[in-house]
């Protein structure tokens, strides 16, 4: 037992004259700020220490030999160095690099505005979408409080920095949906199809955006689908235009959720003032069915499918026979895709889908009967290789086939014109990251339509740096094509794509849950289908069509959100001002279109009243007036509206009703009556004095309204 | 006394120990350190002591535990979204990393509602629909993977008390689950003195108020 003793004894002895090294030193990042709480430390032991106040640090260690010293701070690279610890005395001035994730790095933003549950330094979450008061939930409408987009509110769609709304199109988890508006009749604005509900994330490109995606020659709206549901979840829906029901299933790796809705507008229309002669009132049923499986450990499958039947008729004034035609629209619509996407290993990454799109919209003006049918398919896959956190690739493919046919029954006669175009595209698009103050993205997109018998390259080209911890600045630059659209493609397969160069400067600030982002641009358009003015009844194609058509816009976005100063309260404004002309289509010159305000601003404010548990939200858009075309004025769209103003609310109420979650939306819009006018439309004949009799468009009611109850049960 | 020594002698032979004592003599030193924490400063030497650890026993849950603890305390702190997603951020990483350790620790579940929790106080309004079940969810597995857990139904507990009784929370429903983490608490034994051993205290001061509410 002594002897044992005397061992220890002897043991702790030994130890107590065994070598001493000191390692000391300062940590710093290349700005040389110091590290203030850096961890020092000798690999694969517990020997280490932290560093102080001016990041000065000093370790004493009793071990020996070769070792290895660390040191870590979080959002830089782990520093590493062998060194030999043999009584020395060593001094290390350490400097960190910043790792490319770490807060402060530079993000690429040109061009676009994101939103998202879990990403940093987005300007938007999903719910503010669903409670902007002037979006009455719908997607679109959201989106249309954001600078760079036109207020067109007879249309309800999205006009992008002087592009048509047909230049601006909507993917959904990567794939392209074809129809994403309801179908509508004239002056009657449409809405999203799909519920802002479904999504996580959203990304609002106003230009410039990513190699990936293409025919879209303005602007894309990136919408990105929930994952697996975290449990059950059934939920009813009541509206003052109908009602829904949905119900989640959650199983340990799949889910399902199957929703079914149901809209009808003849109780709605029956109570507002409005100035429509309807023969019925818009009545649709639709359904849904979102499927999920997870997959190996990353691996995720979504399918996402959905059915719709809509119908509607009115008479619409006819200003030359004073005899109204009855419009009858019914519209059938069936979206289907599948993603699937997977970490193959550490480095890369595999994303695929499938997609199809069904519409057959079914248009009778009086006798006569058109029907609009559309076939796409759609299939992509692409490669993401994260080589390093400052070096990614991305490549892939996709085949788009579209097939669009118009079945015209006129009188006796019976017409199908159409066509087919199957869009092949590859795209590579590499992410390059200097340290965290500079980011750049660099890719190209090879498209070849089997229709136009072209092929074209779209490079595209992405830089952010950051000026200063708040301040970055980003450039943007990019060529997109469009094929021209089917009224043109279905008499004409002679025309070629339709192009566009966008240049974009942007400046963002933000601190402390305030943004201000000032973003300025130049668009060139060439290639714009031009024909000649005549009358084309829709069975004939148009007299010397072409592509010599162009134009530009050119203008300046601003963006301003402050979470901060007002306790409780969250508000935006937006503010765009455009210059643009194009001479296309049947433009006798360049001109200014009708979609077209040169300023346009909205302010957004949310308050939250906790004592109330209620939400409320206001928005105000003030738009100028917008051209139209006048018989009576020998210079092409010279006429202007007057300024368009709009002021809505809308509150949600938090409550619970039979002890389930509830909320209560209730939203008017145009709450203080604004007079607006959209635009103006002429009698084809002049009349008295050989003036043409202008019929101004004003929306169909001067306020509206929607009450909807949402109650969740778990 | 001599008995002692020699229990404590034959104690110190026992094989792997001469390791497992320096583990675990160093995870107590830092888990007593964590009681008089004043600085941001203290609290970086402490998670830096449990990232060495870490480092160093490539098999061990509770030094990233502990860390991903800290900082969720850190986050909770935090003022605005952002700040505090940083923080949680990172307390998140840590307990992904515990868990690849200890899939089935109930402790690991237990904090990982707590992590929700502070993502909802973070951003209640964008966020309190999703990360309220994300978080329920988590504690109900950890109460599935050890009932005896008291921290799953203190947690639980007090997210009720701070809930609006509009959104299903309140006193009414808080107060009796924090009545059974109270009983939880008291048969409670942790494994050892280095194994999680929290939240009594808290859960005591707030059963205190549902007394004297009633």
């Amino acid at each position: 037992m002594k002897i044992f003793l005397i061992n220890i004894i002897l043991f702790l002895f030994v130890t107590g004259i065994e070598a001493q090294s000191y390692i000391s030193g300062r940590v710093t990042n290349r700005k040389g700020e110091s590290l203030t709480g850096a961890n020092i430390y000798i690999k694969n032991t517990y020997e280490g220490c932290t560093a102080g106040g001016e990041g000065q640090f000093m370790l004493e260690t009793r071990l020996t030999g070769s070792q290895i010293l660390v040191v870590s701070f979080i959002g830089y690279i782990n520093f590493e160095e062998e060194i030999a610890l043999d009584n020395s005395n060593l001094r290390f001035d350490i400097v960190l690099k910043e790792s490319s994730n770490s807060i402060d790095a530079a993000v690429i933003n040109a061009g676009f505005f994101e939103a998202s549950d879990r990403k940093k330094s987005v300007l938007l979450k999903p719910l503010d979408i669903v409670t902007t008061a002037s979006s009455e939930g719908d997607i679109y409408g959201a989106v249309n409080t954001l600078p760079g987009t036109q207020t067109v509110g007879e249309t309800g769609r999205l006009f992008v920095r002087g592009g048509d709304s047909y230049e601006t199109k909507t993917f959904m988890d990567g794939m392209l949906v074809r129809s994403p508006y309801t179908s509508g009749l004239p002056d009657i604005p449409v809405r999203g199809r799909f519920s802002p509900f479904l999504f996580n994330g959203m990304l609002f490109s106003t230009g410039g955006y990513s190699a990936e995606y293409g025919q879209a020659l303005s602007s894309a709206l990136i919408l990105n689908t929930n994952a697996l549901p975290e449990e059950d979840v059934t939920s009813i829906s009541l509206l003052s235009v109908g009602c829904g029901a949905s119900h989640t299933r959650r199983w340990d790796n799949t889910s399902l959720t199957i929703s079914s809705d149901y809209v009808n507008l003849t109780p709605y229309f029956r109570i507002i003032n409005h100035n429509l002669d309807w023969v019925k009132e818009p009545e649709s049923i639709g359904g849904t069915a979102v499927f999920r499986k997870k997959v190996r450990k990353e691996g995720l499958i979504k399918t996402f499918s959905s059915l719709s039947h809509s119908s509607s008729s009115l008479y619409y004034p006819d200003y030359d026979t004073n005899s109204d035609d009855l419009i009858k629209l019914t519209d059938n619509n069936f979206y289907f895709n599948t993603t699937y996407s997977d970490m193959l290993n550490d480095r890369w990454m595999i994303k695929g889908g499938v997609a199809c799109n069904y519409d057959s919209e079914n248009i009778n003006v009086n006798n006569d009967r058109i029907n609009d049918i559309a076939r796409v398919i759609q299939s992509r896959i692409s490669l993401i290789d994260n080589m390093s956190d400052y070096f990614s690739v991305k490549f892939g493919g996709e085949i788009l086939s579209i097939k669009y046919n118009q079945l015209i029954s006129e009188y006796r006669n019976n017409y199908d014109i159409g066509y087919l175009n199957n869009i092949s595209s590859v795209f590579i698009e590499a992410e390059i990251k200097a340290g965290n103050r500079a980011a750049g993205r660099i890719g190209t997109r090879a498209e070849h339509s089997s229709l136009l018998k072209e092929a074209n390259l779209a490079p595209r080209l992405s830089l952010a740096y950051k000026i200063s911890k708040r301040g970055q600045l980003s450039f943007a630059w990019g060529t997109f094509y469009q094929s021209p659209r089917d009224e043109y493609l279905k008499f004409d397969d002679q025309l070629s794509s339709e192009k566009a160069v966008h240049y974009i400067l942007n400046y963002q600030y933000q601190f402390e849950n305030r943004t201000l982002r000032v973003e300025a641009y130049y668009k060139s358009y060439n290639k714009l289908v031009k024909y000649e003015d005549t009358d084309t009844p829709y069975t004939y194609g148009y007299n010397s069509i072409n592509n010599l058509g162009y134009g530009y816009a050119r203008g300046i976005d601003i963006f301003w959100r402050d979470k901060k100063t007002l306790k409780n309260a969250d508000y935006w404004i937006s503010y765009s001002y455009i210059d643009t002309k194009r001479d296309h289509e049947d433009f006798p010159e360049p001109a200014t279109p009708t979609f077209v305000s040169d300023h346009n601003l909205s302010v957004v404010f949310k308050y939250w009243i906790s004592k109330l548990n209620n939400q409320l939200s206001i928005t105000y858009k003030l738009a100028s007036g917008r051209p139209y075309y006048n018989p009576n004025n020998a210079e092409f769209l010279r006429d202007r509206t007057k300024a368009y103003q709009n002021l809505s609310i809308n509150s949600s109420y938090l409550t619970q009703l039979f002890g389930k979650f509830t909320i209560i939306h209730f939203s008017v819009n145009n709450l203080l009556g604004f007079d607006n006018i959209f635009s103006y439309k002429y009698s084809s004949e002049p009349g008295a004095n050989d003036i043409f009799e202008a019929h101004p468009v004003k929306p169909y009611a001067k306020r509206t309204f929607i009450l909807a109850i949402f109650i969740s049960i778990k | 006394m001599k008995k002692i020594i020699l229990n404590t002698l034959i104690f110190l032979t026992l094989g792997a120990y001469a390791q497992d004592s320096l583990y675990f003599s160093s995870m107590k030193n830092a888990l007593d350190s964590m009681e008089n924490v004043k600085s941001l400063e203290d609290f970086s030497n402490i998670t830096n002591i449990f990232q060495r650890i870490g480092a160093a026993e490539k098999d061990k849950w509770l030094p990233y535990y502990y860390t991903g603890y800290i900082y969720v305390i850190l986050g909770i702190k935090q003022q605005g979204a952002d700040n505090c997603d940083r923080y949680l951020d990172i307390a998140e990483a840590n307990i992904d990393k515990a868990m690849e350790l200890a899939p089935d620790e109930s402790e690991l579940y237990a904090l990982l509602g707590f992590l929700y929790q502070g993502r909802i106080m973070a951003d209640p309004r964008a966020r309190g629909e999703v990360y309220s079940s994300k978080a329920a969810q988590s504690l109900n597995k950890a109460i599935e993977l050890n009932e005896n857990n008291p921290r799953p139904y203190y947690l639980l507990g007090t997210n009720l008390f701070y809930t609006p009784e509009a959104f299903g929370g309140g006193l009414a429903a808080a107060c009796p689950l924090l009545s059974v983490a109270k009983e939880k608490y008291k048969n409670f034994i942790p494994a050892d003195s280095i194994s999680p051993d929290w939240g009594e205290e808290y859960n005591n001061q707030l059963l205190e108020k549902c007394m004297n509410k009633d």
